[in-house]
């Protein structure tokens, strides 16, 4: 049987009735919808060019016009102070100074892990929506590295990511365990985002932003 | 295929999308007087947005807008403290009174979180694509795409007696 067939059939026996749509329609012609926002604007727009003219009037006969009356300067945008940075500023632990391929290796190691899934609740989701990322199209480059921090000659081959994906596909949750020979993972999407993850002793995964860990199946 | 929109009076616009709105409520709320208030809330959106002088280039256009709107004004809904509360069931159980036949598929998706059910509900019955779901919910298409794979398998595992092709 046909599922889309079956699903439309049930649900095109609900509708709204008659009665319903009627008074929507009575509603939604009520003078008092809220459908106009341009009709008030005009009268507001005629009550201002009356004001306008009679201050306009009263200015031409010379009445109340103080020239001496200091102008308030006004503030120029560009320098008003900001309160807060423009852009999040990564957690950085007190007393650490890098730079170059230190700062580098700092920035990937606390820059926010979880974009990725943020559009998922559960780590059940989370971890379908990996799966699928890692071994779909949407996956730009992989790379590998004993240490953390990654540079251009850790990218793992087509071949490599095939395989990683396909010893991935029987993960089940696990207890947490000591994490030892640990391989770092990094997976750059097509859009730009990232997914940072480890392997463990071959055989435990943890996935940055995922709060289970998961044991590789043999 | 797009179509250009056209400017449409209140009766037209009620006969034409009022089902829509009301099922894709009805999908997310379960009830029919939620289903009812969430559509009558789109309407006066839509009532505000289009008197502020918005329109709509192409008519799939208007539709995406009361579909997001539709779904945005349900997660407010389901979100208060009154609905949370609320079992939802015995309406499930009341509308399916009006259906020719008990349909299993209707109590099957009516059994699912709520997330999936507007999935479901937007890619089987309004036949949206993977992009326009992922723009009405404001989610990744690969998120939409996991809700999809897994609403699939919590129905393939109701339905297995049945082996519906999906």
């Amino acid at each position: 049987m046909n599922f889309k067939k079956e699903y439309q059939k049930a649900f095109a026996n609900i509708s709204a009735d008659e009665a319903f749509k009627k008074s929507l329609v009575n509603e939604m012609n009520h003078p008092k919808a809220p459908r106009s926002k341009i009709k008030p604007y005009v009268g507001m727009l005629a009550t201002a060019a009356v004001l306008a003219l009679m201050v306009g009037a009263v200015y031409r006969t010379g009445v109340t016009y103080d020239t001496k009356e200091p102008v308030q300067p006004v503030e120029d945008s560009s320098t008003v102070k900001q309160d807060t940075p423009a852009k999040e500023e990564l957690e950085i632990p007190s007393g650490v100074k890098a730079d170059g391929e230190l700062a580098e290796s700092l920035a990937q190691t606390f820059t926010p892990r979880s974009e990725w899934c943020s559009d998922m609740e559960s780590d059940a989701e989370k971890i379908d929506m990996f799966l699928d990322l890692i071994s779909g199209e949407d996956l730009q480059s992989l790379y590998r590295s004993d240490k953390q921090g990654f540079d251009e000659g850790d990218v793992v081959s087509g071949e490599q990511v095939e395989a990683l994906t396909e010893k991935l596909t029987k993960i089940v949750a696990t207890e947490s365990s000591e994490e030892k020979n640990v391989t770092y993972y990094k997976a750059v999407l097509k859009d730009g985002q990232v997914i940072v993850f480890q392997i463990w002793n071959e055989e435990y995964l943890r996935i940055a932003g995922v709060d289970t860990i998961y044991k590789i199946e043999k | 295929m797009s179509t250009e929109s056209r400017e449409l009076s209140v009766e037209e616009l009620i006969e034409k999308y009022t089902d829509m709105i009301y099922r894709t409520a009805f999908s997310r709320t379960q009830n029919v007087y939620d289903a009812q208030d969430i559509t009558q809330d789109v309407f006066l959106k839509y009532l505000k947005y289009t008197g502020d002088g918005n329109t709509f280039r192409e008519e799939e256009h208007r539709k995406a807008w009361l579909l997001k709107v539709a779904v945005n004004t349900g997660n407010t809904f389901v979100k208060t403290a009154w609905a949370r509360h609320r079992a939802s069931l015995t309406e499930v159980g009341e509308m399916a009174q009006f259906m020719e036949e008990k349909s299993e598929v209707y109590y099957a998706v009516m059994e699912l979180p709520e997330k999936y059910r507007v999935i479901i509900h937007l890619f089987y019955f309004e036949e949206l694509s993977i992009k326009e779901i992922s723009s009405i919910l404001n989610l990744s298409e690969t998120a939409v795409k996991t809700r999809l794979h897994r609403s699939r398998e919590m129905l393939k595992e109701k339905l297995k007696e049945a082996d519906y092709e999906f």
